[in-house]
């Protein structure tokens, strides 16, 4: 008898699991693309006696969500609440926001999609914030939450789809496409190229913006002329520091230029790893490690790092102010995830600007931010057109030399754009309306 | 003289280089109560062993009434009729004595085969077999008084007894008795000698009685074979036993020992 | 060819100093210390701290690690905990080497200021910063690799002439034999157990002084190393101390030669070996387990079972008829009005926590009632998840029925794994389950259509009836459904309890042996507690995944699920109850942001751990109503201060961390508490009514016989 029911089970559990791997297929957002053309500006209420939550006579509160703690808090925190804290600051003490303050509850996601949406909860129905800033690769856990209770966002995408699809979300580089493995650029393919590299080794990690980083460059070097992809690994643990393997591996592959979707202390333990195995490489590059932490470690020198907004080397006015806000609070500057925070904070005033600071609300935060043109913060960044570059990849990118573990802008300081782009698997060129907005 | 229902022959078992036993024959007869007796190291315990199905010989045959049993699993065994109990008692746990006979019983029935049904808290009720059932055996044995006590709660003496209830449950011909008394004072000891006695007279079931107590296996036992060096140095009715001289030459040594009660 | 020899050498010389310490701690004291791993990321902590933050060079902060340090946190842990387990069942030694695992990396994160350091944090190495390098047959060494390797060789030869040459070695040996025997030859076991503990630290902390510098501090990294040395202990039988030190080498050398081959091109066929790395050390621990089960058990695995006491196993308060309803009844009628006087936000909460409810009750089953500790569970509960929500998402099944499902396509590998461990125990059967469960995790679950780079499957709330059990305007309702769900799920474990199924569990988790000759099939009792469970831990799996809206795999980790079980067992592991309350509680107690959390996680963590009453002071304080009494007045106690206090609490990172270690003496002082708090209280009450009773016969007796 029970043989028999065994059996029943067994049939049952192998069909339903044959069934789902017919039918499965990638889970792929499945969004309409929005659309701002109809968008205009909406003004600010004459009276404030019923205010949106989060908004008092003298305060506004904004939850801050992001990755303090498990190992990937040792890049994110302390430096993402110091840029954040640094921008509130000036904004606070300067009057920036009329008679009101802005008050920041930091609160934990540990990288977990599940916590981040307990903590996105958490901000909006226990600490009845305005609004969020979120600097953390899974904001996805929230997201949808977050867009039905019509909270705005801000913060930086980290290759998250979720900034391109929920119009409530404003990344401060606004340009983040809904599925990063299906619309990218092959940016990271052409700087090789610029840079004098002919066959290519990619080397990331299993984490998700790792992964997909090293994923489009893989694609991105098999579809640029002159480039040879020789080898390839998206296999490192984030805990890994042993990179004797990999490094034999890439010596014996012949490359003469690798790309590095990993940062830190494991790009460190690679680069060493390479100069130990003697590999002569023409061009490193890795897409983070801006960070005067970083410039000095092991291996490093004669790297190229890549930052999406323009370095402190340019020394716009932009970067000026940011310098003064951090000293103000005797914070290191040069931060990679510092100037990320700074940045996010700073679309968070922005919006609350554009609400008009009389009385903000998030209907207005949400509508009036998204029209914002032309936006550069003077200097800091390409400048952006918030309604236009939604949904679409980033073109360009700055890029800098380590030269005796200081940062050295190349490209004369320019950044370098993107002339192709993988658009859902057609490979195309680069439109100049396109161009245009960056 | 009844039939005989569990034999051995010619059994041997080798522990690397050690012969633990050399070609013995041992049989217990139905119906009746029979004693394996023997010096320290004698082989008892190993020849207990290949009765009960813990060890594989190296070489002989294990039959029960004609069955071959020699590779046969300890719940084969089981379902053939041989039951067994153990030195270390092995009970279980917070389960109170009668749950012991339950389980052991309903194990015997097949009424263990309806997962479905007990998950939706069907089926379990006891049935006026099974109630008839145990409690004549808890009374047969005295223990009908402590029959819902937990029996990790009962002195050692009782534990023993309830493992020979929870064997005699299972319905079996014959029963296996791995030292029963040891640990136990005169008065527990009575106590098991007469459950014996109970249950080959009332229910006629076999017992085999591994023992260092030779006084009682000569009081209760109508054949005792006795083991020394791994072979079979006597085998006969207690008065041949007593009597004789091999069995008295292996005893003389340990005798003194045996003599200081723990 | 040769870097990856140099490579796997030097993983391998890690691991082997590692599983050094780890198989002389279990020889001779019987403990298998899940915190190893922990107490070298003590010592690396340390060593960090001394030579980075207190500027010392690099030799002398070494020794006053490995050779001061070290041995004097072996010892005080033994004293405290390790002695008082050899005793102790082996799910309490389980849990309580589990409770140090997660105490002592945030005991070293309080001391030590490591969590400032902001950046990924790498020690200086013995062999200079930046290390040398020299050449040797062709391949670039550099100082820091050799001395790992030569430390390495260094312990081994030591280690030999220690046990064989030495007086110390000898007496070790012998009361490693046969403690009784030893004894009465004058050698003190527990002096002897004492020092094995403080070598077998020194050990572990080696390892983590040399693993540093090469591969960061990170507490990842170090279960890493001892999941290595897992495997290699068990491919030494659990004894051999030099079958685990070659097969700690054998495991680094097989992983770092894979790296060769990752992906083949056969010329016909593309292979890809991703995932097979990790996969080295649970392969071929699972190949030793089932290999080595062939050998007699007795042989294997010495059950030192010096028998439950009294009080350790007394039975569970037993009411019959309608009273037994009182307290079920109770709980449903608290569970149903939470609504009531909980906000919207907890209510989400709560939720998540009787979804994890559910999916515990598989412990309840597996292991509260087939006694076995299963490290898989978790597992089968993610694959529950992951195919409820392809089913939902992609293929569009109705909700409902994909949970069904998913509890249904569990089952089979629950099954699956019942087979293989059928002839393991106790530490053989956890060990088992985990490199089971860790294989599932990089074959199946490192799947990219589950894994999604991490984002996982989503998905939504079941839909039936019209009634809405979305987030905005459901909560209500799916927390209804979820205490429904849960309601009918604990019925059923119950049912199976007290029926003739749960007579044969029982039977045959209290000795097996007995079971057997009883007539019971081991086989089939352990396929029922596996696959029922497995039916629950899918069901609750997908329960929990839909409770916040995907599947993820970080939310179906191994070493989660290790702490799972952990909880459980705390609040007891055979109580349907216990296993709620686990299950809120490990949802409610995050890390604190506010006062009330941190008050909240306090009081539980002291009632867990029982301890109050010896805090207060007085034996008579330690019976059930005293426990609950100095439980009440602690917590108004503190909550009365914290309140009037007119400061806000700004809870500094290392405060943060101080719930973390209460849970995890917790778990530790389970040892004394083995049933878990809920059961205890219970079962006290019924103890001394029995011993009332008992004494009132005995003296009704002796009454009459005079």
């Amino acid at each position: 008898m029970v043989k028999r029911r065994m059996v029943a089970v067994i049939v049952a559990s192998v069909l339903a699991t044959a069934a789902s791997i017919v039918t499965g297929g990638v889970a792929g957002a499945d969004h309409k693309p929005v659309n701002f053309d109809k968008l205009k500006l909406i003004k600010e209420p004459a009276s404030c006696d019923e205010p949106d939550q989060g908004i008092t006579d003298d305060t506004i509160k904004v939850g801050v969500i992001s990755i303090l703690s498990g190992p990937q808090a040792t890049s994110f925190a302390p430096s993402t609440m110091q840029g954040i804290e640094a921008r509130v600051e000036r904004a606070n003490t300067t009057g920036e926001l009329g008679d009101r303050q802005i008050e920041l509850l930091p609160v934990d996601d540990a990288a977990d999609p599940a916590r981040n949406l307990t903590a996105a909860q958490q901000l909006n129905e226990e600490e009845q914030v305005f609004g969020v800033i979120s600097q953390t690769n899974v904001a996805k856990g929230g997201a949808e939450y977050l867009h039905e209770e019509g909270v705005p966002v801000t913060g930086w995408h980290i290759g998250e789809g979720v900034w391109g699809i929920y119009e409530n979300m404003f990344s401060w580089r606004p340009s983040q496409p809904p599925d990063p493995r299906t619309i990218f650029t092959l940016r990271t393919a052409e700087v090789l190229k610029e840079l004098g590299a002919k066959k290519i080794a990619v080397v990331g990690s299993n984490s998700e913006s790792s992964a997909v980083n090293t994923a489009q460059t893989v694609t991105a070097v098999e579809n640029t002329k002159g480039l040879k992809l020789v080898y390839d690994t998206a296999d490192v643990t984030p805990e890994q520091q042993d990179f004797t393997g990999i490094a034999a591996q890439i010596k014996d592959s012949g490359a003469d230029g690798l790309y590095m979707a990993i940062a830190g202390l494991q790009a460190s333990g690679l680069l060493q790893a390479l100069d130990q195995a003697g590999v002569e490489l023409k061009v490193r590059v890795l897409p983070g490690g801006y960070d005067d932490r970083a410039a000095g470690l092991a291996g490093y020198e004669g790297s190229y790092v890549g930052t999406e907004f323009a370095p402190l080397e340019v020394n716009a006015p932009g970067h000026q102010q940011y310098i003064e806000d951090m000293e103000a609070l005797g914070y290191d500057p040069l931060r990679f995830f510092s100037i990320h925070g700074y940045l996010g904070a700073n679309m968070f005033i922005e919006g609350i600007k554009a609400a008009g600071v009389g009385c903000p609300t998030r209907e207005a935060f949400i509508n009036n931010l998204r029209l914002l043109e032309d936006y550069d913060l003077d200097g800091f960044f390409v400048p952006a057109d918030y309604a236009k570059v939604f949904g679409r990849p980033q073109l360009c990118i700055y890029y800098l030399q380590i030269e005796d573990a200081a940062f050295v802008p190349i490209f004369d300081g320019e950044p370098f754009c993107a002339s192709h782009v993988s658009d859902d698997g057609k490979i195309r060129k680069v439109k100049k309306s396109e161009r245009a907005i960056g | 003289m009844s039939a005989p229902l569990l034999t051995a022959e010619e059994i041997v078992v080798r522990f690397g280089g050690v012969v633990a036993l050399d070609g013995v024959d041992f049989t217990a007869d139905a119906r009746a109560i029979t004693g394996l007796v023997g010096p320290n190291g004698a082989g008892k315990t190993t020849l207990f062993g290949i009765l009960s199905g813990l060890l594989r010989p190296r070489a002989g045959r294990v039959s029960f009434d004609g069955t071959d049993i020699t590779r046969a699993s300890p719940q084969r065994r089981s379902r053939l009729g041989i039951a067994r109990t153990f030195q270390r008692l092995e009970l279980f746990g917070e389960m109170t004595v009668r749950e012991h006979l339950v389980v052991a019983h309903r194990v015997r029935m097949r009424r263990d085969r309806s997962l479905l049904r007990d998950l939706v808290g069907l089926g379990s009720r006891p049935t006026l077999d099974e109630d008839e059932t145990i409690a004549g055996i808890l009374e047969l044995v005295g223990l009908d008084a402590v029959a819902e006590q937990p029996v990790i709660l009962l002195p050692l003496g009782t534990g023993r007894i309830v493992e020979i209830a929870r064997a005699l449950a299972t319905a079996p011909r014959i029963v296996l008795l791995d030292e029963p008394t040891s640990g136990l004072d005169v008065h527990e000891t009575e106590q098991v000698a007469s459950a014996l006695r109970a249950a080959r007279d009332d229910r006629g079931v076999a017992f085999v009685v591994v023992e260092h107590d030779v006084e009682l296996v000569l009081e209760l036992c109508e054949a005792i074979t006795v083991l020394d060096f791994g072979r079979v140095i006597a085998r006969g009715t207690p008065s041949e036993i007593r009597a004789s001289t091999d069995v008295q030459t292996a005893y003389l040594g340990t005798r003194a020992a045996e003599d200081v009660a723990p | 060819m040769g870097p990856y020899i140099l490579s796997g050498l030097v993983l391998g010389s890690i691991s082997a100093v590692s599983v050094l310490g780890l198989v002389l701690t279990y020889s001779s004291s019987r403990v298998f210390n899940f915190a190893h791993g922990a107490m070298a990321y003590f010592i690396a902590v340390l060593y960090w701290w001394l030579t980075d933050d207190q500027g010392w060079s690099v030799w002398p902060a070494a020794i006053v690690s490995v050779l001061v340090v070290a041995p004097l946190l072996g010892l005080f842990l033994w004293a405290i905990v390790f002695r008082r387990l050899t005793h102790a069942t082996p799910v309490v030694r389980f849990v309580s080497t589990v409770g140090l695992w997660v105490a002592i990396p945030a005991l070293a994160r309080i001391i030590f200021p490591i969590i400032s350091a902001g950046s990924d944090v790498q020690t200086r190495g013995l062999g200079g910063t930046p290390p040398g390098q020299f050449d040797v047959l062709g391949v670039t060494v550099n100082w820091n690799q050799a001395t790992v390797i030569i430390g390495a060789a260094a312990v081994a030869v030591g280690f030999t002439i220690l046990m064989r040459f030495t007086p110390l070695g000898l007496m070790t040996r012998a009361a490693v034999d046969s403690p009784r025997v030893a004894a009465i030859a004058g050698i003190n076991p527990s002096a002897i157990t004492a020092i094995s503990w403080m070598l077998g630290t020194m050990l572990a902390g080696l390892a983590g002084v040399l693993l540093s510098p090469l591969l960061g501090i990170s507490e990842i990294q170090f279960t890493l190393l001892l999941v290595v040395s897992l495997a290699a202990a068990v491919l030494g039988r659990m004894t051999s101390i030099p079958l685990a030190f070659g097969g700690a080498m054998a495991i680094g050398m097989i992983q770092g030669l894979s790296e060769k081959w990752e992906s083949a091109n056969l010329g016909f066929v593309e292979f890809s070996l991703d995932g097979f790395k990790p996969s080295v050390p649970f392969v071929l621990m699972l190949i030793a387990l089932l290999a080595y089960q062939g050998l007699r058990r007795e042989q294997f695995e010495v059950d030192l079972r010096a028998g439950p006491t009294e009080e350790e196993v007394a039975p569970a308060a037993r009411l019959t008829g309608w009273k037994a309803a009182i307290g079920p009844i109770a709980v449903a009628l608290v569970l149903l009005s939470v609504p009531i006087w909980l906000n919207d936000f907890w209510i989400g909460v709560v939720s998540q926590g009787v979804a994890l409810g559910v999916l515990f009750l598989t412990f309840t089953v597996v292991t509260g009632e087939g006694g076995m500790v299963s490290l898989a569970q978790v597992s089968l509960a993610g694959i529950g998840a992951f195919t409820a929500a392809k089913l939902a998402t992609d293929a569009e099944w109705p909700v409902w029925l994909a949970l069904l499902a998913g509890g249904a396509v569990a089952v089979p590998i629950g099954l699956l794994l019942a087979g293989l461990t059928l002839r393991l125990g106790g530490l053989y059967l956890a060990l088992g389950t985990l490199a089971f469960s860790q294989l599932l995790r990089f074959t199946v679950f490192g799947r990219d259509d589950f894994d999604n780079f991490g984002s996982g499957v989503a998905i939504d709330r079941p839909e039936f009836l019209g009634i809405d059990f979305s987030i905005s305007g459901g909560r209500d309702n799916f927390y209804y459904l979820l205490v429904i769900v849960f309601m009918v799920a604990a019925l059923v474990v119950v049912n199976l309890r007290r029926s003739t199924t749960g007579l044969v569990l029982t039977a045959m988790r209290s000795s097996e042996q007995a079971a057997a000759t009883t007539g019971i099939s081991i086989l089939r009792s352990k396929l029922i507690a596996f696959g029922t469970s497995a039916f629950i831990a899918g069901l609750g799996g997908g329960l929990f995944a839909v409770s916040f809206g995907r599947a993820t795999n970080v939310s179906f980790e191994v070493l989660v699920g290790i702490v799972w079980l952990a909880i459980v067992v705390t609040w007891g592991v055979r109580s349907v109850l216990g296993a709620l309350m686990a299950g809120i509680l490990y949802v409610v107690v995050s890390p604190p942001t506010d006062k009330l959390s941190f008050i909240f996680v306090i009081i539980v963590v002291f009632a867990m751990m029982g301890e109050t009453a010896r805090l207060i002071g007085s034996k008579a304080i330690y019976t059930a109503r005293g426990a609950l009494l100095g439980v009440g007045v602690l917590a108004v106690g503190i909550t009365a201060i914290v309140l009037l206090l007119p400061v806000e609490i700004e809870l500094s990172e290392k405060a943060k961390e101080v719930p973390t270690l209460l849970f995890g003496l917790g778990a530790v002082f389970l040892a004394r508490q083995p049933r878990g708090v809920l059961f205890d209280v219970m079962n006290r009450i019924r103890l001394r009514q029995l011993q009332r009773e008992r004494q009132l016969a005995d003296g009704a007796t002796a009454e009459a016989a005079t």
